[in-house]
């Protein structure tokens, strides 16, 4: 049975099945895909097509492709997945759409946020993180659900045809590295680029509770992971020191006066209480 | 038979928000229970646990067995520390450790499902919003019978930080979302975010309070 997680999983163990594959179908129907290392070659792109159609562009457009395609890193770190990541220029004539899924097989792009008004831009360029590929049209169906709630969805087949009554002229799909590729190649880490970013685990407490994660990534080893990669010094004097105020309260206490406001800085909480709570029990006389 | 509870305040608790163990103090006593603070008591291990220095943390572990020794239920205003003793105690090993995990319980969990109450007669008048914690659903079934309050809906807690770790602070944009929500309060279970919240608030100027859920129901 497809489930996002096996979807996720054959997709990224196949990814340079499904990109050729991707590449082939848009590029038979007219569209044209561009490979691009990271945001930064997204930008100059666009401002070379721009150009050439004689287009001015906002002078902030790379921070806007920055919010459009951050690269994996910043990707992972953001909240769930904005609606409408899109943005007109050039008066209507360029819309640049970030995708929220390619199918490989159809060649077709899935945008999800609000649609282009009447018969769309002229030129629609669609920004993708490699990793959005999807095998078939039916898988879609089941990862729809993890954005639902985001606004329509859109679906693109190239650009316009004889005939047709909307759809841009013409129709570029970057596909963006942006650090996808090592992370690929690393077999402990690939699992991460699974994330569509639904925002399933944003909702979990610090409690180490355990979230399931709808494309099967292992939340609660990545910490670990991490920390094979790159150990913590756990040994020092500082937490033997800790381990043995902890087990002694009355020097507990002590350092607990001391450090209190220091603990107040490093978490900005603007007043430290004057009295621990063990304090004030202790002076009401309770047992 | 008296009712006995033995309060684990936890190191953060103590510290810093002394108020949210006073508060528990109070509702545990007016459902009825007989409250006891042991004062060897003082961390549960997570803090380092979540560094990476298993040692110290197990340490502190066993330090909390003999602390909470004969004590009966052990209730905590953390969910995080309630979690560190019921999932970890029992991977030091030895039928204590396991009996300790057994009998400790997160505040909310211990009115809704061992006190078995869920008015314990607070009046609080005031909008709030509430952070929920993950797989507990007692916190509302209390806010729900507190006089006066009204529960606003807030579903994205996204950017609310996290403490030890230290990953990101409070987003501004989550405490944009808290003020234009028009709540006056935040209510939630976790001290650490609490903490993490009112050090945002502060900051950046918004009469937003935010309460430990045991002050909302000890007001009256």
């Amino acid at each position: 049975m497809s489930t996002p997680a096996t979807v996720r999983h054959h997709v990224l163990t196949n990814l340079d099945h499904y990109l050729t594959e991707l590449e082939e179908q848009l590029t038979a129907k007219g569209g044209k895909v561009v490979y691009l290392r990271s945001v930064e070659e997204v930008a100059d792109s666009i401002e070379l097509l721009a150009r050439e159609k004689g287009w001015p562009l906002p002078a902030d457009l790379r921070q806007q492709m920055e919010r459009l395609e951050p690269g994996v890193a910043e990707y992972l770190l953001g909240g769930p997945r904005e609606a409408g990541g899109s943005l007109l220029l050039a008066a209507g004539e360029l819309r640049i759409a970030s995708a929220a899924y390619l199918i490989a097989e159809a060649g077709a792009v899935c945008l999800i946020g609000p649609p282009a008004d009447g018969a769309g831009p002229r030129m629609q360029i669609v920004v993708a993180g490699i990793d959005r590929v999807l095998p078939r049209m039916r898988d879609v169906a089941v990862f729809l659900p993890l954005l639902a709630g985001e606004g329509s969805v859109q679906f693109l087949t190239g650009p316009r045809r004889a005939g047709e009554w909307d759809g841009p002229e013409e129709l570029y799909v970057y596909l963006v590295d942006g650090g996808r590729i090592p992370l690929l190649a690393d077999p402990a880490k690939r699992d991460v680029l699974r994330c569509v970013r639904c925002g399933a685990c944003l909702s979990s407490p610090p409690d180490g509770s355990p979230v399931v994660c709808p494309v099967g990534i292992d939340l609660e080893n990545i910490p670990g992971l991490l920390r094979r990669e790159l150990p913590p010094e756990t040994s020092g004097w500082k937490y033997r020191l800790w381990g043995f105020v902890m087990r002694r309260p009355r020097l507990y206490e002590f350092a607990g006066r001391m450090l209190r406001s220091f603990w107040r800085e490093e978490w900005g909480v603007p007043e430290p209480p004057a009295k621990s709570f063990r304090q004030t029990w202790r002076e009401e006389g309770r047992k | 038979m008296t009712k006995r509870v033995s309060l684990f305040v936890t190191c953060v608790v103590d510290q810093l928000m002394p108020r949210a163990a006073l508060a528990m103090a109070d509702v545990l006593t007016r459902v009825g229970y007989d409250v006891e603070f042991r004062p060897a008591q003082t961390c549960c291990g997570r803090s380092v646990y979540e560094m990476g220095c298993r040692e110290q943390a197990q340490a502190a572990g066993a330090y909390c067995v003999d602390v909470f020794a004969g004590a009966g239920y052990v209730v905590t205003p953390s969910t995080a520390c309630a979690a560190t003793l019921r999932k970890r105690l029992p991977e030091q090993g030895g039928p204590a450790a396991a009996e300790l995990a057994g009998r400790v319980w997160e505040f909310s969990r211990f009115l809704v499902e061992i006190a078995r109450v869920e008015d314990v007669g607070a009046r609080f008048e005031h909008p709030v919003v509430f952070q929920d914690a993950e797989g507990l659903n007692g916190g509302r079934r209390l806010l729900a019978q507190v006089k006066g309050l009204r529960l606003l809906p807030l579903p994205d807690w996204a950017g609310s930080g996290s403490f030890w770790g230290r990953s990101e602070p409070v987003s501004p944009a989550l405490v944009d979302r808290i003020a234009e929500s028009g709540a006056s309060h935040v209510v939630g279970m976790e001290p650490e975010r609490l903490l993490l919240l009112r050090g945002a608030f502060a900051k950046r100027d918004r009469g937003i309070e935010a309460l430990h859920l045991a002050e909302v129901l000890a007001s009256r």
